[in-house]
C-alpha cells in the first residue's frame, strides 16, 4: 500500500463509528430501492393486467410511501455520518501536520514555501473529505446493491441477469486503464496547486518590492501563466474523469436498453410475464447506479490519493523528536559542542566545532556572514541536528529520546510580530510581568503611543510600528520568561544610537547571572563579551578575550582595526 | 443581490459557451427522462400487445431507444466538458484580474490585510466561485425546463396528472430543501471568512515558528488554528446538514412523484382515459426527471458561501488606492533635483502625522544622510519620494515636477531602493536579481553580485547564481540577504539610489564597505542614505536629521559626528 492510501486509511481508523453509519445507511439505503421497485412493480402490474383499482392499490402505494420515508432517512443519515467521519478524519490529518510543522521547525522547512505549506494544510486536507463522505459510502453500495439484485434477477430472468453480468468485468478492465492515467494527472495537478498557492503568496508578500523595481506588470503576467498551468492541469484530470464517465455511462445505458429490448419481446411472445419484465427494468438502473457513481467519485478518491501524497510527503520529513523544555531553578546553563558538522544539503555550514561555554559566560560570536553563526543557534534551539558531534545544554544531550533542554531567551535578527495584540505578542501565552519586560526593552513608549495601549493589535507587518520598534517588542518577548541561556542575533541592529545603548544596558542587566551567546557585529557589544569566538566558513577559527585577540594580530585584530578606523572618523 | 448580478456579470464574455452548455445539458437529461419513459411504455405496450397476440410497431420504440441512450450519454460528456473549461477559464482569468487590481493598491491600500487574507482572496475565494455555474445556474435553468416538460408531456394525457408530478418536485425537490437551507444561511456565509482566518493564522505560525518553539510557545499559536479549524468544520457542518436534508428532500420528491402519478394515473386507467402504457411511462418519467434536482439543495446551501466569497473578491476589487496615476502623466523629468515644499503626511485622518513641515532641496548628484530615530519619519519620506503614497500637505519634486503629475512607475524608475525589510522571492539569486532588469546578462548580474560583496557567498556555492535563496532567503544569512537586496539594487540604473537601513545584518566593516562601494559605483547619481548608525555618513556631503516627523537640522557630516559621539 503507498503512504498516501496507508494515511488515508489510518485516518478513517479514527472515525469508524460514524463512517460505518454511513455505509451501512447507504447499503441499506440501496436495498430499500429495490424493496420499493418490487412493490412498484406489483402495483403497476395489478392495475394493467389484473384489473385493480385504485381502493386495492392504497395498501401498495401507503408501502411505498414508507420505503420513501424510509430510503430519506437512511440517505440523510447515511450523507450526515459521512460529513462527521469526514471532519474527525480531517482534523485528525489537520492535528498530525501541524504536530510535523512545529517537529520540524523553521530550518528543515526553509525549502517549502509558506503558500505551499499552507495549501498541504487547507486545500489538500479538504480535498479528503469526499474521500470518506462520498467514495467510501458509494464503495459500500457498489458491495450492497449490484450483487443483490444479481441475485434477484438471475432466478427470474436469466438473459437479463447475465446482460448484468457480461457488464461487470468490462466495467472494472476500464476503470482500471484509466485509474492508472488519471492518477499521475491529479498528482501533476496538485503539484501545480502547490506551485500556484507558493507563488502567489510570495507574489502578495513581495508586491511592494516588485512594485520599487516596475516589475508588478511583469508578475502579472507570471500570475496569468500560473493561473492558466493550473486550470490545464486540472481540466486534463477533469477530461479523464469525464471520459470514464462516459464511458462506464455508454455500458449502463446500452445495456438498460438492451434489457428493455429483450424484456419487450419476451413480453410479446409471452415468454415472461410483465411484473417480472418491469421490476427488472426498475432494477437495472439501480444495479449500475452504484456502478456509475463509482465511476464519477473515483475522481474524489483519485483527488483525495493526490493530496495524501502531498500530506505524505511532509510526514515523510525526518523530524528528530525535539527537545522536551524543561524549567529549571538553575540561573545559567552550560553549553559544550563537541566535533559538531552541521549540513544543508551540499553546503557546509559547521566543521568540527567544538566549544565549551560555562554557566554566565558571555560570549559573543564574529565571523563574515554566512560564517556559520546562525546555524550554531540553530543547532542549540534544536531547528537543526548536527550531521556529526553532540551539543548538550547541562550535560544533557540535545538529541535522543531523553533530550531536554531549559528555556531559552532568544531574539532573532529579523523580529516577527504575530496578528495579535502588543501584550499577546511579547508574552506568547507565557506568564510573566508585562510592564517591567516592556520597560526593560525599552518598548513602553511604544504602548503608550498606540491607541489601546499593550491591547492594540498590531498587524504581520507591524502594522503602526516601525522596524526598530518590532526589534524592541521582540527584545521584551525574551526578557518576558526567565532563561538560563541567551541567544541574541544582533539585538539592536535597527536601533538608533540612543535607544541602542539603553537596550543594550538592559540587555546587560537581563543576561548578569546568565549564559548569554550574542552574534554580534558591533564593537561595543563584542568588547563586553567574556570571550570572543571568530567563525570563518564554519570553524572556530580564534578564540579568547579582546585584548588576547587584538594581540595575536589574527582574523580578528584585522576586523577590529577595520571598525576602530570607521569609529575614528 | 447586487453581488450576485455582479457575480453574473463576470460570466457575460462567455455566455455563448454557457448558453451551449446548458442546450448540451437539456439535451442528454431530456434524452435520460425520454429512454426511461419510452423503455416503460414500450414493455408495457409489448407485454399488452402479447396478451392480446396483436400486432405492434416495435422497431421505432427500439430505434428510439438506442438513439436516446447515445444522446444521453454523448451530450453529457461534451456539457461536462464545455461547462468545466469554460468555468475555469473564468476562475483563470479572475485570479489574474484580481492580482492585477491588487497592484496598484499595494502597498498603502492593503496594509491592513494579512497576507494570508489576500492569499485566500485569491485561491479559495476565486475558487469558491467554480460553484456558481456549474452548480447553480445550469442546473436551475435545466430544473426548471425539466419541470415543464414532465408537466407539458403529462398534462397531454391529463391536466391532474401533469400537476401532481411537478407539484412533488416543486414542494419536495425545491421549495423543502431552499427552507431548510435558510437555516444554514449564516453558517454557510461564515465559512468563507472562517477559511481565510485559517489560512491566514496558518502563515503566521509558518512564519513566526523560530520565536514560538524557541520559547516553547507552540501551543499558544497551536490552540488558536485549532479553533479556527473548528470553527471552520462547524461552520460547514452546519451548512452540510441542512444540505443533507434537502438532498433526502429531494430523493424523496421522485419517490413521491411517482406515487401520486399512480394516485393520479390509476383511476384514469381505470376510466379507460389513459392506456396502461401511459401510466407505466408517466411513473417512469416522474421517476427519470429526478436527475435534473439531485444536484439544487446543494446548490441552494453553498450559495450563501459563494456570494461571502464573492464579496470579499469585490471588497478587494473595489479598494481606492492611495495614489492615483494622472490621467495626463507627464514625462519623466530630464534631470533629478528632489525637492520636498512644506510637505506633511498623515497615515490616516486624525492620526498624528508622520511627518510634518518637511522642507529641502537635494540637488542632483548629491549624496545624503537621514538620521533619526526609529519611528522619526525616515521611512515615510521614502513612501513619499517612491509615490507609494502621496503628502497631505506640501509638494514632493523631482527635476522640477511634481511627483502626482508622473505615473508611478515613471517616479519609481527615478529610484532604486533598498528596502529596509527587502523581501526575496523563493527563487534562484539570479531571479531575484532580475526582478531589477529583466534583461541582464550572466555577468551582469556576477558583477552587480561581487560589487555588493556577494562574491565570497557565490564562491561557496555550487550552483552560484542559480542557488535557490529558500522561502523569504531562509537559506541565506540576514547579511547575505541584504547583499542580494543591494545588488538588485545596484543593476536599477536609476538616477537616484536610496539605501534603507542598508547596514543592518552586516557587520560594520562590511557595512562600510558596502557603503563605500556604492558611493563609488554611483558617483554622479544622488544617494539618499537613511541610518541610524553611523557607518558610511562620512561619506555624504550632508546630512538631514529627523525629530518626532519633522526636520530637525541640516548640517554637514562634521557637525553631525560630534553630535552622535556626545
Amino acid at each position: 500500500m503507498s503512504a498516501a492510501a496507508a494515511l488515508l486509511k489510518s485516518m478513517g481508523a479514527r472515525s469508524r463509528a460514524p463512517l460505518g453509519l454511513s455505509l451501512g445507511a447507504a447499503a441499506a439505503s440501496a436495498l430499500a430501492g429495490v424493496a420499493f421497485a418490487f412493490v412498484l412493480a406489483r402495483v403497476v402490474d395489478a392495475v394493467l393486467f389484473r384489473r385493480a383499482d385504485l381502493a386495492a392499490s392504497v395498501g401498495a402505494l401507503a408501502g411505498l410511501a414508507a420505503l420513501a420515508a424510509l430510503r430519506a432517512v437512511l440517505g440523510s443519515l447515511a450523507d450526515i455520518a459521512g460529513f462527521d467521519a469526514a471532519a474527525t478524519a480531517r482534523r485528525a490529518l489537520f492535528e498530525r501536520l501541524l504536530d510535523h510543522v512545529f517537529a520540524l521547525g523553521p530550518v528543515r522547512l526553509a525549502d517549502v514555501s509558506t503558500g505551499d505549506l499552507t495549501a498541504t494544510l487547507t486545500e489538500a486536507v479538504a480535498a479528503v473529505e469526499p474521500y470518506y463522505r462520498r467514495w467510501l459510502p458509494t464503495l459500500a453500495t457498489v458491495a450492497a446493491a449490484p450483487l443483490a439484485i444479481l441475485a434477484l434477477v438471475l432466478p427470474l430472468d436469466w438473459e437479463s441477469g447475465l446482460v448484468l453480468l457480461g457488464g461487470l468485468p468490462l466495467f472494472l478492465l476500464f476503470m482500471v486503464l484509466v485509474g492508472k492515467g488519471a492518477e499521475k494527472a491529479s498528482s501533476a495537478q496538485w503539484a501545480s496547486l502547490a506551485r500556484l498557492g507558493g507563488h502567489l503568496l510570495d507574489a502578495v508578500q513581495g508586491l511592494r518590492d516588485l512594485k520599487l523595481f516596475r516589475a508588478a506588470e511583469r508578475e502579472i503576467a507570471v500570475v496569468r501563466a500560473m493561473a492558466d498551468e493550473y486550470r490545464r492541469e486540472t481540466m486534463r484530470v477533469l477530461r479523464l474523469a469525464f471520459l470514464s464517465a462516459l464511458v462506464l455511462e455508454f455500458f449502463a445505458t446500452m445495456s438498460i436498453a438492451l434489457i428493455a429490448v429483450l424484456i419487450g419481446f419476451r413480453l410479446l411472445s409471452g415468454e415472461l410475464d410483465f411484473r417480472t419484465g418491469f421490476f427488472i427494468l426498475l432494477l437495472a438502473p439501480q444495479f449500475y447506479g452504484p456502478l456509475r457513481a463509482m465511476g464519477a467519485e473515483r475522481h474524489a478518491r483519485m483527488e483525495a490519493v493526490a493530496a495524501a501524497e502531498r500530506m505524505a510527503a511532509l510526514l515523510a520529513r525526518a523530524a528528530p523528536s525535539a527537545p522536551r523544555i524543561v524549567a529549571t531553578a538553575k540561573g545559567a546553563a552550560s553549553v559544550r559542542f563537541e566535533n559538531v558538522c552541521v549540513r544543508y544539503g551540499e553546503r557546509e555550514a559547521l566543521r568540527d566545532v567544538t566549544l565549551d561555554i560555562a554557566p554566565g559566560e558571555h560570549v559573543a560570536l564574529v565571523g563574515p556572514s554566512g560564517a556559520g553563526k546562525s546555524s550554531l543557534f540553530s543547532v542549540l534551539l534544536g531547528f537543526v541536528a548536527p550531521s556529526s558531534g553532540r551539543v548538550s545544554i547541562d550535560g544533557v544531550d540535545l538529541a535522543g529520546s531523553d533530550a531536554a533542554r531549559p528555556p531559552i531567551a532568544y531574539a532573532p535578527q529579523r523580529a516577527h510580530v504575530y496578528d495579535d495584540s502588543v501584550a499577546a505578542n511579547v508574552a506568547l501565552g507565557r506568564s510573566g510581568d508585562l510592564a517591567a519586560a516592556l520597560e526593560a526593552a525599552r518598548a513602553k513608549t511604544i504602548v503608550d503611543r498606540l491607541p489601546n495601549g499593550a491591547d492594540t493589535i498590531i498587524g504581520e507587518s507591524g502594522q503602526g510600528v516601525s522596524g526598530g520598534e518590532m526589534q524592541r517588542l521582540s527584545i521584551a518577548r525574551a526578557f518576558f520568561a526567565p532563561a538560563p541561556l541567551v541567544l541574541f542575533d544582533e539585538p539592536t541592529a535597527h536601533l538608533d544610537a540612543d535607544t541602542e545603548s539603553a537596550v543594550g544596558a538592559a540587555i546587560d542587566a537581563f543576561a548578569r547571572g546568565r549564559t548569554m551567546i550574542t552574534i554580534a557585529h558591533r564593537l561595543a557589544t563584542i568588547r563586553k563579551a567574556d570571550r570572543i569566538v571568530v567563525l570563518e566558513a564554519g570553524r572556530i577559527v580564534e578564540q579568547g578575550g579582546h585584548a588576547a585577540l587584538i594581540a595575536r594580530g589574527g582574523v580578528y585584530a584585522g576586523m577590529v582595526a577595520a571598525l576602530e578606523s570607521e569609529a575614528a572618523q | 443581490m447586487s453581488d450576485l448580478r455582479r457575480l453574473l456579470g463576470l460570466y457575460r464574455p462567455y455566455r455563448w459557451r454557457m448558453a451551449a452548455s446548458i442546450a448540451l445539458s437539456l439535451a442528454a437529461t431530456f434524452a435520460n427522462i425520454g429512454l426511461l419513459a419510452v423503455s416503460g411504455w414500450f414493455i408495457a405496450a409489448m407485454a399488452t400487445a402479447g396478451l392480446a397476440q396483436a400486432a405492434i410497431n416495435y422497431f421505432t420504440p427500439s430505434a428510439t431507444i438506442r438513439l436516446l441512450a447515445i444522446l444521453r450519454t454523448g451530450g453529457r460528456y461534451a456539457d461536462r466538458l464545455l461547462s468545466h473549461e469554460t468555468t475555469f477559464r473564468l476562475l483563470a482569468e479572475t485570479r489574474a484580474w484580481l492580482f492585477a487590481r491588487l497592484v496598484p493598491l499595494a502597498p498603502a491600500a492593503i496594509e491592513d490585510l494579512r497576507s494570508g487574507d489576500l492569499l485566500a482572496r485569491l485561491k479559495t475565494d476565486i475558487d469558491r466561485l467554480e460553484l456558481v455555474f456549474l452548480r447553480l445556474i445550469a442546473p436551475v435553468v435545466v430544473a426548471a425546463a425539466t419541470l415543464a416538460l414532465a408537466g407539458f408531456v403529462l398534462g397531454a394525457l391529463d391536466w391532474k396528472l401533469g400537476a401532481a408530478v411537478t407539484a412533488a418536485y416543486l414542494v419536495f425537490a425545491i421549495a423543502v430543501p431552499a427552507l431548510l437551507v435558510r437555516r444554514s444561511v449564516g453558517a454557510s456565509a461564515k465559512i468563507a471568512e472562517a477559511a481565510a482566518r485559517l489560512r491566514a493564522g496558518l502563515v503566521d505560525v509558518v512564519q513566526g515558528l523560530g520565536p514560538l518553539l524557541a520559547a516553547g510557545a507552540a501551543d499558544w499559536r497551536r490552540r488558536r488554528v485549532d479553533s479556527e479549524f473548528a470553527d471552520l468544520v462547524a461552520a460547514e457542518r452546519k451548512t452540510a446538514r441542512m444540505a443533507a436534508l434537502g438532498q433526502a428532500a429531494a430523493g424523496l420528491a421522485a419517490d413521491l412523484a411517482m406515487i401520486a402519478a399512480l394516485l393520479v394515473a390509476i383511476p384514469l386507467v381505470r376510466a379507460g382515459a389513459i392506456s396502461g402504457p401511459q401510466l407505466v411511462m408517466s411513473v417512469l418519467l416522474a421517476l427519470a426527471a429526478m436527475e435534473a434536482f439531485a444536484g439544487l439543495p446543494a446548490a441552494f446551501s453553498s450559495l450563501p458561501a459563494t456570494l461571502a466569497s464573492a464579496r470579499r473578491i469585490f471588497a478587494l476589487a473595489d479598494r481606492t488606492p492611495a495614489v492615483d496615476d494622472p490621467s495626463a502623466p507627464r514625462i519623466a523629468p530630464s534631470h533629478f533635483d528632489i525637492c520636498f515644499e512644506r510637505v506633511g503626511l498623515s497615515y490616516r485622518p486624525g492620526s498624528p502625522p508622520a511627518l510634518v513641515d518637511i522642507d529641502f532641496f537635494i540637488p542632483q548628484g548629491a549624496h545624503v544622510g537621514v538620521v533619526g530615530r526609529s519611528g522619526a519619519g525616515k521611512s515615510s519620506l521614502i513612501e513619499l519620494l517612491v509615490r507609494f503614497r502621496d503628502p497631505t500637505e506640501g509638494t514632493v519634486r523631482i527635476g522640477g515636477v511634481p511627483l502626482r503629475e508622473l505615473a508611478g512607475d515613471t517616479v519609481r524608475g527615478l529610484a532604486a531602493v533598498v528596502a529596509q525589510r527587502p523581501h526575496l522571492f523563493s527563487t534562484t539569486i539570479a531571479d531575484n536579481l532580475r526582478i531589477a532588469k529583466p534583461d541582464a546578462t550572466d555577468a551582469q548580474l556576477e558583477d552587480a553580485a561581487r560589487r555588493a560583496g556577494l562574491a565570497p557567498l557565490l564562491a561557496r556555492l555550487p550552483a552560484g547564481l542559480r542557488t535557490e535563496v529558500g522561502v523569504a532567503g531562509q537559506a541565506l544569512s540576514g547579511g547575505e540577504m541584504r547583499r542580494v537586496a543591494i545588488a538588485r539594487a545596484l543593476l536599477d540604473d536609476a538616477p537616484i539610489v536610496v539605501l534603507d537601513e542598508p547596514g543592518e545584518g552586516l557587520d560594520a566593516e562590511t557595512e562600510r564597505d558596502v557603503i563605500g562601494n556604492i558611493v563609488r559605483e554611483c558617483a554622479g547619481r544622488t544617494i539618499l542614505l537613511l541610518t541610524h548608525s553611523h557607518a558610511g555618513l562620512d561619506l555624504m556631503d550632508r546630512i538631514l536629521r529627523l525629530e518626532g516627523g519633522r526636520l530637525a537640522s541640516q548640517a554637514d557630516p562634521g557637525m553631525e559626528r560630534k553630535a552622535g559621539a556626545s
